[in-house]
């Protein structure tokens, strides 16, 4: 399903804007908040590298597939506006990050339009993943950097 | 250029493990406030790329 098709069937929560990023409340009264983070600390990388986060008010909020699909839009968003990658782990305070990473991989699946890659590593309790578009001339670098955290963290 | 790369290695570490404790504390803070109005951070600043 194409962004506009999306917009044109209203089949989307509305998103306001914030300062921290965007918001939208979902019909069972639950406030979403997805961020993208910048971090200076990406000495040495010429592309921006946002971390994409997504929380909710409520913690295992029911399954709702508008909300699926609100995020699926961001994302197509995302992509079709910037040449820039993303960065997402999962939490790991109750153990569910199994099963955070599997959702999301499924949202990210159903809404990638065939030209974002994604680059995957276990850590130790965790994962990060790692979204960057085929065709970005930098990619090669940033593989490079991503594979050079995975190292040092495996190694403790 | 192995010195460049070693220093590298150990800003990257350190990154990762910022990223994992702010996703906390922002999860906290939601927990507390019911948004995330006012979250400030010393280590990234947000962004609005859409």
């Amino acid at each position: 399903m194409s962004i506009s098709d999306l917009q044109n069937h209203c089949d989307i929560y509305e998103l306001k804007d914030t300062d921290e990023g965007y918001e939208f409340v979902s019909v069972n009264g639950i406030s979403y908040f997805i961020t993208f983070s910048l971090y200076p600390s990406f000495v040495g990388v010429d592309l921006e590298c946002y971390v994409f986060n997504i929380e909710s008010s409520k913690s295992r909020p029911p399954y709702d597939a508008k909300v699926k699909r609100t995020i699926i839009y961001v994302l197509k968003k995302f992509f079709e506006r910037n040449e820039d990658a993303l960065i997402t782990t999962y939490d790991i305070a109750d153990q569910r990050q199994h099963k955070r990473k599997i959702l999301f991989d499924r949202w990210f699946n159903d809404g990638n339009p065939g030209n974002i890659e994604k680059l995957e590593f276990a850590l130790n309790d965790t994962y990060l993943c790692m979204y960057i578009s085929v065709d970005n001339p930098l990619k090669g670098f940033h593989n490079e950097n991503i594979l050079n955290i995975v190292e040092i963290l495996k190694d403790n | 250029m192995k010195k460049d790369k070693k220093k590298s290695n150990i800003e990257s570490k350190s990154l990762i493990n910022t990223i994992i404790e702010d996703k906390k504390s922002m999860r906290e803070y939601i927990k507390t406030h019911g948004t995330l109005k006012g979250f400030k951070s010393e280590h990234f600043r947000f962004a609005k790329p859409l």
